[in-house]
């Protein structure tokens, strides 16, 4: 990994040391996991990403947060372009249709498309809530600011989104 | 977190799994650059046209005020922005979004949320829900974006990081027309939904649409505010002055020719309609019905199906809200109820960005929109219900003529259905 200059130390960091390398290096693979778990295409997600880190690193004098700030910016990335990666990935699964038999002896595979199919069921807004509290592990008050929405909306997204994925990957019931 | 909850965080953990290695941070650095690049091209670009524009209407039209809508491509107020992005405005897309001083001296980004590719080059626009006759509605938010619901459920954002407010969309969808707020007033903005484009129209509020594509808005400083009415790309046909009324909401009569406006000036009338073709006669003033001390008109809404204009009432001082349709308004003295509704049991429970959720939910403005397992949907015309879509600032209501009122945006600064959408 090449050095930054270092006009891109970090300004909001307590000690003012923190670099923008170390904070990619820290937060780089949970954003792409994030921004993969949302759009469920890899090469995308990392696109998504590397836009998102591009973004921090423009306004890097002023950011205090780089974990929350790069997850916000990547969700807004994501969320920005969900309609062409929506149909895309509806694309691509078509395409990838014929190969699903050969993969389905293994079970570590089927079980990550199944979850990723699942989550690609649900809205938007869902699975957003969803993957920011139960992947990122986020309060409910944490996601509704990445969300740019109120707690209340958090809570009913989160828990239509729950009881949809309920259904969808382990054959339960709807509470709603 | 119950058993499920916590297999889902395992489920979720290893379907993330670990990305196939991050890239240089050259890379990163190539792709701000990039961005900067853009802001720099875009928005200079932007401010040079808007310069140009200011010169040349101080200069050739000193003592008219503009209110004519250019909506020509050619015009200096159009900006190609591929994301939807309708101002010089835009600001930092993540977060902690306002503007500092670090700002000033990097040009502002109108790109930044736009349809960028990997290799830096834009996506031709496809248009929001895929489909003109896909997009359900569009609202602004508080969260500063405008954004597109589409029929199933979905959300495209239209706009970001951009104060927008009050949108309303052309009879044939083709474009949506918005307020755009800064500190010195607001401008209206027409967004072509198929291009993407988005055209400043000059200062102006309160947009609404007649069924036969004629715009009626507010423009003017807010200290002396002027009714216009005028179709898109034209001079304006009708322009009154309203000397200090303080306009709160606009909307035009089911009969296409009368404009409601609804006004809160000391001593003023609540309500006025204008004949939005004869600047020459004189607006009626209807009186609230049952008017009691301290009565006033809050908002205005139309719905074109059912032939009814649909009012916002505070009901006496220190009463409650109350939701009134009415026919024939622009030949009554009095507004006359058809369907009185308590607003004070709202509901406060509505998503509106998942409407796809709410499950049999009517849910728009009288042109027959409703909310299903499947998404939403136009209901037949013979259904004999009808729905508002009325705000208050903060949410946007649903207000059925018979049945419960539902929040359907809580963070909503203005909401229009598409009157394109197909039915069922």
């Amino acid at each position: 990994v090449t050095q930054l200059p270092g006009s891109v130390q970090g300004r909001g960091q307590t000690d003012g040391t923190t670099s923008f390398t170390a904070a990619f290096e820290a937060h780089y693979d949970d954003t792409v996991g994030l921004a993969y778990l949302l759009c469920g295409n890899r090469q995308r997600a990392e696109d998504a990403t590397a836009e998102a880190f591009a973004k921090m690193l423009r306004r890097w004098s002023r950011v205090d947060n780089p974990g929350a700030y790069v997850r916000r910016a990547v969700v807004n990335e994501i969320n920005s372009r969900f309609r062409r990666l929506r149909l895309e990935r509806q694309q691509d699964q078509r395409r990838h249709g014929d190969d699903r038999g050969q993969r389905a002896h293994d079970d570590e595979i089927a079980d990550r498309e199944a979850v990723l199919e699942a989550l690609g069921a649900l809205p938007r807004r869902q699975r957003t809530a969803v993957v920011l509290r139960y992947y990122e592990q986020m309060t409910e008050a944490e996601a509704a600011d990445v969300m740019d929405c109120a707690v209340g909306t958090v809570k009913s997204n989160t828990a239509r989104g729950l009881d949809r994925l309920r259904v969808l990957l382990e054959g339960g019931t709807n509470h709603g | 977190m119950d058993e499920f909850e916590d297999r889902l965080h395992r489920r979720l953990s290893d379907t993330a799994g670990a990305p196939g290695g991050a890239p240089e941070i050259g890379e990163i650095e190539r792709r701000a650059r990039r961005q900067r690049w853009a802001s720099s091209t875009l928005g200079g670009g932007f401010a040079v046209a808007v310069l140009a524009f200011v010169v040349v209407m101080t200069t050739v039209l000193p003592l008219e005020r503009d209110t004519s809508i250019q909506l020509d491509p050619s015009d200096p107020g159009v900006a190609d922005q591929p994301g939807g992005e309708s101002s010089a405005d835009a600001e930092d897309p993540g977060p902690g979004g306002t503007a500092d001083a670090d700002d000033r001296d990097e040009p502002e980004d109108p790109a930044d949320e736009g349809e960028q590719t990997a290799d830096g080059s834009a996506d031709a626009p496809a248009g929001p829900c895929g489909a003109r006759e896909r997009l359900a509605m569009v609202v602004a938010t508080t969260a500063d974006r405008l954004e597109a619901v589409c029929a199933d459920g979905d959300v495209d954002v239209l706009a970001d990081d951009v104060a927008v407010r009050n949108p309303a969309m052309a009879p044939d969808a083709s474009g949506v027309v918005y307020e755009v707020a800064d500190d010195d007033g607001s401008t209206l903005v027409w967004m072509d939904l198929e291009t993407g484009e988005s055209t400043d129209l000059g200062e102006g509020r309160l947009p609404a649409f007649a069924q036969d594509g004629t715009l009626a808005w507010i423009s003017g400083d807010p200290a002396s505010p002027s009714l216009v009415v005028g179709r898109p790309g034209q001079e304006p046909t009708s322009e009154q002055f309203l000397g200090t009324m303080v306009v709160l909401d606009v909307a035009w009569d089911p009969d296409d020719r009368h404009v409601h406006l609804v006004e809160n000036s000391p001593g003023g009338a609540g309500l006025l309609v204008f004949d939005g073709y004869d600047a020459d006669t004189s607006p009626r003033a209807p009186a609230a019905p049952d008017d009691r001390d301290g009565s006033r008109f809050l908002a205005v809404a139309t719905s074109e199906e059912s032939g009814l204009v649909g009012f916002v009432l505070r009901v006496g001082v220190g009463d409650g809200l109350e939701f009134v349709t009415a026919q024939d308004v622009p030949s009554s003295d009095t507004v006359q109820p058809r369907d009185r509704i308590d607003l004070d049991d709202l509901d406060l429970d509505g998503d509106p960005a998942d409407p796809s959720t709410q499950g049999g939910l009517w849910a728009a403005d009288g042109r027959g929109l409703r909310s299903g397992d499947g998404g939403l949907s136009r209901a037949p015309s013979d259904a004999g219900r009808s729905s508002w879509l009325v705000g208050d600032g903060e949410t946007v209501w649903l207000v059925p003529s018979n049945g419960s009122v539902s929040a359907v945006h809580e963070q909503a600064r203005g909401a229009a259905v598409n009157p394109a959408m197909v039915r069922d």
